[in-house]
């Protein structure tokens, strides 16, 4: 999560304004901090390229449509997720199928990695244990490891406070990781 | 067998499962172009609609106007009135407003570093007792084309002081470069204070902020030396504040209508800069029933004495509320061709727990998109009536209802939730301009789907009112 601090730190109220009023190096600065998050995110989700693509051109797109109406809360990440979130939810309204973590993001240029992956028996299991968690907990884990979101971010995003988020994801860490252990007993 | 998985380890492993491919260079470098590009029209565009926006239209009456702002005329014209010039605090332009009660220092002179035909220069750095801010901006090489976007994987700059002491980032922000053509980007850190007796430091910047490709040359350290400020670097900030007189007093206890809630607007200090002035004020309030941020003052327009409307731009507040101060602080800039006093009117927009009013709405099994239904109820929230006109699904997510509202009230905004069922989303309406009392106004909120069926309750949490009161600043430099 290394650019986790630098995205708080550059997105602030004065970002905003600036961005408001058309400067282009603070537009950059906002696509250059969250454009890699976002498409990860939503490649997460639908599994194509192309979809993922299409669905961060849009996000950014609302994004320059939404902005005047953007009120600052601290929460940038929040409201940008929330587009990308809405995106994805007009996506799936159509007759797209829900992609899963990382279930079909197989990308052929990836291969050998996944395959190295795969190979690890411990990685394995936990990959088919992901299967098994409901959507929140898998929203969850998406959010965190996949888009790079800290604890307070995801906690603006889904409405929660980040404690609860804190624990939730703990305890999902800790529910695996028993599930994983017996399944090595 | 394999070793069982730690939570702590397990973190990682799931990073690497979860981890997915890269984007495509020239996609993201495509959108980028696009974004920006756009971003930028389309806040152009919104500028100049914002200016021609028309006052919105007060329901005080003309005689009553006329007579405060005369009165407020004589009383800030009055030398006594304004506070003598105070040289605690003065004003560089970039950095914005700084405490000189201490020994303030800047840079011997601009440093400039070049390396792969990026060129950084050091332009600024202000140093008190109290931070260290230094401004850098860079320029991009002469045949430099965009290759990829892989810039957002950047490290925050830091100081080295000569006892080898790491002094880290605390802000950051872009600030105006319209004046410097061969700029990429012009950027502020602040750092915590720098030593007295310590003139000459390290600056590291481990990646160029916003760089627009992983090409740019990484790791610059730029020796900085300091010296005590010179005078004409620092510009006077002149406190003067002023703040409008109560039109309104009622014996009685307030209603929603008639509260202003302990609202005071006035305008702080203000500062001469080359090109013009800028106004610094705050907005606070008294009534806790508010929460911080709970208040949107909104500058709407400022005309001059002959009547003509001033252009003003945003402008670094440089100060934010403590957590949990019940302020919220605003700057605004201005040229300096004008006729004074300048007035400046302000509208004013809080957010208010609802006390709890309702509405039911029966979507039927099977609400399809797009589909609208007359409701045509009356409901009471905080002692004023709502008229809820219809409902429609669709817009934004599955399950998602857009209800519109009207009343006579003051209300122009309002956030609902159904207390029985756990949303998907929720929101209020509003935003942009001030709009007028009476405008609809709409507040969604969104289902978890399977949608629940049979009537469905809605309950109002908070509404957004236009607060009474005259909030016209009248001011001249």
């Amino acid at each position: 999560m290394e650019n986790e601090n630098l995205r708080r730190l550059e997105v602030d109220s004065k970002t905003v304004q600036r961005a408001l009023e058309g400067d282009r190096s603070t537009l950059a600065h906002i696509y250059d901090a969250y454009a890699k998050p976002i498409y990860r995110y939503h490649l997460s989700r639908v599994g194509n390229a192309p979809d993922a693509e299409d669905l961060t051109a849009q996000t950014f797109l609302a994004v320059i449509e939404s902005l005047p109406r953007y009120q600052h809360r601290d929460n940038f990440t929040a409201w940008i997720f929330q587009i990308a979130r809405n995106k994805l939810m007009d996506h799936f309204r159509g007759d797209h199928s829900h992609g899963e973590i990382n279930e079909s993001v197989v990308d052929p240029a990836q291969g050998d990695v996944l395959e190295a992956v795969v190979r690890d028996e411990s990685r394995a299991r936990l990959k088919s244990l992901l299967h098994l968690l409901d959507e929140e907990e898998r929203e969850l884990i998406r959010l965190r490891y996949t888009a790079e979101l800290s604890f307070v971010e995801i906690a603006q995003l889904l409405g929660r406070k980040e404690d609860a988020v804190r624990k939730s994801l703990r305890r999902i860490l800790d529910r695996l990781s028993i599930q994983m252990e017996a399944q090595n007993a | 067998m394999p070793e069982p998985i730690r939570p702590s380890k397990l973190e990682e492993v799931m990073k690497d499962i979860v981890n997915v491919p890269e984007p495509d260079a020239e996609f993201m470098n495509s959108l980028r172009a696009r974004f920006i590009a756009e971003g930028h029209a389309s806040a152009k565009k919104n500028q100049e609609t914002q200016m021609k926006q028309k006052v919105f239209s007060r329901r005080l009456t003309w005689a009553l106007v006329i007579l405060v702002m005369v009165s407020l005329v004589a009383l800030f014209t009055q030398p006594t009135v304004v506070n003598a010039l105070k040289r605690l605090f003065g004003y560089v332009p970039n950095v914005g407003i700084i405490d000189q009660t201490s020994e303030v220092r800047t840079l011997v002179q601009p440093v400039t570093v070049t390396r792969e035909n990026y060129t950084v220069t050091v332009e600024q750095a202000v140093l008190n007792s109290e931070k260290t801010a230094i401004v850098y901006s860079y320029s991009l090489p002469p045949d430099y084309v965009a290759s990829d976007g892989n810039s957002s994987l950047t490290y925050a700059p830091f100081i080295t002081l000569p006892d080898g002491n790491i002094l880290n980032i605390m802000t950051a922000r872009h600030v105006a470069s319209a004046d410097c053509p061969q700029c990429f980007i012009r950027y502020l850190m602040e750092f915590p204070p720098i030593p007295a007796d310590m003139n000459e430091i390290i600056l590291d910047i481990p990646d160029l902020v916003a760089a627009p490709s992983d090409t740019a040359p990484k790791d610059w350290e730029i020796q900085l030396k300091f010296k005590p400020a010179d005078p004409s670097e620092i510009a006077p900030v002149i406190e003067q504040v002023i703040t409008p007189m109560p039109t309104t007093a009622s014996m009685d206890a307030p209603t929603q209508s008639d509260n202003s809630y302990g609202i005071t607007n006035k305008l702080d200090k203000f500062v001469s800069v080359p090109d013009g002035y800028i106004l610094y004020g705050s907005t606070s309030w008294t009534d806790t029933s508010i929460p911080p941020y709970g208040v949107d003052s909104r500058l709407l327009n400022i005309k001059d004495a002959t009547g003509t409307e001033i252009p003003f731009d945003f402008a670094d507040v440089g100060n934010y509320p403590e957590t949990g101060k019940l302020t919220e602080y605003w700057a605004y800039k201005i040229g300096g061709k004008f006729t004074p006093p300048l007035t400046l009117s302000f509208g004013m927009i809080a957010s208010l727990p609802a006390d709890g009013g309702s509405f039911t709405f029966d979507p039927g099994p099977d609400p399809q998109l797009g589909q609208k239904w007359n409701l045509d109820q009356d409901t009471t929230v905080n002692n004023e009536v709502i008229h809820i006109l219809s409902a429609e699904q669709g817009g934004i997510e599955p399950g998602f209802f857009l209800f519109g509202m009207q009343t006579d009230a003051n209300i122009i905004g309002a956030s609902i939730i159904d207390l029985a069922h756990p949303p998907q989303g929720g929101g209020g309406g509003g935003g942009g301009g001030l709009p007028e009392i009476g405008d609809p106004f709409y507040a969604g909120f969104g289902y978890q789907m399977p949608l629940p069926q049979g009537p469905l309750t809605l309950t109002f949490t908070n509404v957004e009112v236009i607060v009474p009161g005259d909030w016209t600043l009248i001011w001249s430099p």
